[in-house]
């Protein structure tokens, strides 16, 4: 039986393929590619943002050991339909980067305030901040996600922070997972709760009140989410780093000068 | 389908929707695939089944599996005509066969508590799940072209005869296990369930309708779909690159080892496949794609969308139903890397295989262009190695069906 060679094959054309693979002189590797605790990137800046409009201001935080400057967080998802270190790697090209589960944690908290500023200084609408909150939480239809900039080795969690002494840079964090909840619970965990108690990795601790929040603890080389849809709202932090769909994306952040 | 059965958990999410229970029960019939329930007494196995019965009206059977049951009494209760005929030697008096299977005219079978029954009773109920019947050693069609089986059994339950012979009669002609203790039902099912009645029998109250044919057409929809080439070399690589593994002396095929597979394996690792699963069958393998066609079916019919969902997606998660209970996993393993849970093994090897697949798409891209040029390229063949070797086969066999093509 004669097979039809497709044109486009797993959403990309094979027109101009050999050319790509030939480009590299090695095989790519499977692995994803094992940054050092040293390396370093430059804090991208909020000077060349063209739509200050559309970020939310989340002001500097510190928690325990984990602390971060003033950032500016992307009302809307984007790159959707990327896998996770795709979406890092074209986040960085932008200047944005992800969010981590603890600044996530706080991104919902002032999204529940409804008080916010956008990145020009104005007081965002109360609806408008409802509206984003709905968007991320909401256990409706469609299914909606999005990537966070953690992920899990063996019993540590990696995730970037800025290295304030080092003139800011961002710098790959690799430590132990503490005091979290180790089971999954489906369900759950109280959102609220999880808002209020979570730890300075973001995770929920075993202090975390029972509720409809669905929770899939840290598994080894898995990557964190958070999914809503009509059946349920949850982190996940036991993702397929390259998984792709449709309504997966980003909620791009960046430092504010 | 009527839903007496009550379970609002998800069992997987596809394109963005929830599939639940009925959701893959009807993707069983629409793909004609067999199908296994799991569980406890009283999970809703029974249930379940007598829902899909509700599409066939007179054209379904529901048998109780029982260890004192022979063949003649399964005749019997299959139609009593049927089994007068045969009693009487008509065949033998020049009847023509077909006049005596067309008494047999059922489209669905459902067997409660099938590993009650002895193996000669179970073998000819496997037989009319795959629509025939065996009458002197010669098979006769039934269910005019559609038909289909439903089994239910207790999972702690066994055969009657070795709990390996078990495994192998699952593997030869059940193609969808599910067990409905893991994907059990919500309290708040239970509360419905409970406020709507008390009566603790299997509601089998149909309207009797008989909407078979919605279901048959649905399935030769189906038939008829041409499955995409990336589905095809996925499901290659569940085959094929799967039976990839290293030992200490070399690099081999885990159905070369036979037996031996999977003590002699290098890797015991969590997280690697080599000695945790056995390849699929070719026959599994076609349930798994069929099964990916019908999910993707009834995501269409939920959303009405084409193209929501991504195959790899739609193929590992059918991947998964279908081998979790096959016999294909390594039971140890499973039990000392993931607890003794089967579904959590599977999504441990489908998150694996996604990551190998998706960072192979390049290189079959390559291959892929390479084959429509008609032209062999070593350069590009090269990248296909290990695991992926049996991919140099499949993209020099379509690029010499290309030249052959430019060539005509």
């Amino acid at each position: 039986m004669a097979i039809k060679i497709p044109a486009i094959y797993s959403g990309k054309p094979i027109k101009g393929a050999i050319e790509i693979i030939l480009a590299s002189n090695s095989p790519p590797s499977v692995k994803t590619k094992k940054k050092s605790r040293n390396t370093s990137q430059i804090v991208p800046s909020s000077s060349n943002l063209t739509n200050p409009e559309n970020y939310i201001l989340l002001e500097a935080k510190q928690h325990g050991s984990y602390s971060y400057p003033d950032m500016l967080v992307s009302m809307e998802k984007s790159h959707m339909g990327k896998n996770w270190t795709k979406t890092h790697e074209d986040l960085a090209k932008e200047g944005n980067y992800m969010l981590t589960i603890r600044q996530f944690v706080d991104f919902l908290s002032l999204l529940k305030s409804r008080r916010a500023f956008d990145g020009t200084g104005k007081l965002i609408n109360r609806g408008k901040l409802e509206s984003v909150f709905d968007e991320i939480v909401k256990v409706r239809d469609p299914w909606r996600s999005e990537w966070l900039d953690t992920r899990f080795e063996g019993s540590n969690i990696i995730y970037h922070t800025f290295n304030f002494n080092g003139g800011g840079n961002l710098v790959e964090v690799n430590e132990h997972l503490v005091n979290y909840i180790k089971t999954d619970k489906t369900p759950g965990i109280n959102f609220n709760d999880w808002l209020k108690k979570a730890n300075y990795q973001g995770l929920p601790t075993p202090k975390t009140k029972k509720g409809s929040l669905y929770y899939w603890t840290p598994v080894d080389g898995a990557v964190a989410r958070f999914d809503a849809s009509s059946g349920r709202a949850y982190l996940g932090c036991d993702g397929n780093a390259s998984g792709t769909y449709s309504s997966l994306g980003v909620r791009a952040a960046r430092p504010k000068n | 389908m009527e839903q007496t059965y009550k379970n609002s958990t998800e069992i997987m999410q596809l394109g963005g929707q929830p599939i639940y229970m009925h959701d893959m029960a009807e993707a069983c019939l629409r793909g004609r695939l067999n199908l296994l329930l799991v569980g406890d007494t009283g999970s809703g196995k029974t249930q379940l089944a007598r829902d899909m019965m509700s599409y066939f009206g007179d054209k379904a059977t529901f048998i109780l599996g029982r260890n004192d049951m022979d063949t003649r009494e399964l005749f019997q209760q299959l139609n009593p005509d049927f089994f007068r005929a045969l009693k009487e030697g008509r065949l033998d008096k020049g009847m023509n066969p077909r006049e005596l299977t067309d008494k047999i005219d059922y489209h669905l079978i459902v067997v409660d508590e099938l590993p009650n029954c002895v193996p000669s009773v179970r073998g000819q109920l496997f037989n009319l799940f795959d629509g025939f019947i065996e009458i002197n050693g010669k098979a006769y069609p039934i269910g005019n072209g559609y038909s289909v089986g439903v089994a239910t059994g207790n999972l702690g339950q066994k055969f009657t005869e070795s709990s390996n012979d078990l495994g192998r009669a699952l593997k030869d002609r059940m193609h969808v296990i599910l067990d409905t203790d893991y994907f059990a039902p919500q309290s708040y099912d239970t509360l419905e369930i409970l406020a709507g009645n008390t009566n603790p029998r299997v509601n089998f109250e149909t309207d009797g309708k008989d909407r078979s044919q919605e279901v048959i057409k649905r399935h030769q929809d189906l038939v008829k779909q041409e499955t995409p080439l990336e589905k095809l070399n996925i499901v290659a690589y569940l085959v094929h690159g799967l039976d990839y593994c290293t030992t200490d002396s070399n690099v081999t095929s885990k159905r070369k080892l036979k037996d031996q597979w999977p003590t002699a394996i290098k890797n015991h690792a969590k997280g690697s496949d080599e000695s945790l699963i056995f390849p699929l069958s070719t026959r599994a393998a076609k349930s798994t794609l069929r099964l990916s066609q019908a999910l993707d079916s009834i995501v269409r019919d939920k959303t009405g969308k084409d193209g929501l969902v991504v195959p790899l997606e739609s193929v590992l998660q059918a991947y998964k139903f279908v081998a979790a209970y096959s016999g294909v996993l390594n039971e140890a393993a499973v039990e000392a890397h993931y607890g003794g849970d089967k579904y959590k093994a599977l999504d441990a090897i489908v998150q694996t295989t996604q990551t190998q697949i998706v960072a192979k798409d390049d290189d079959i891209r390559a291959g892929l262009e390479m084959a429509s040029s008609g032209k062999l390229n070593d350069k590009v063949l090269n990248r296909f190695t290990g695991r992926w070797s049996f991919m140099k086969d499949i993209l020099t066999y379509l690029t010499q069906q290309q030249e052959a093509n430019y060539g005509n």
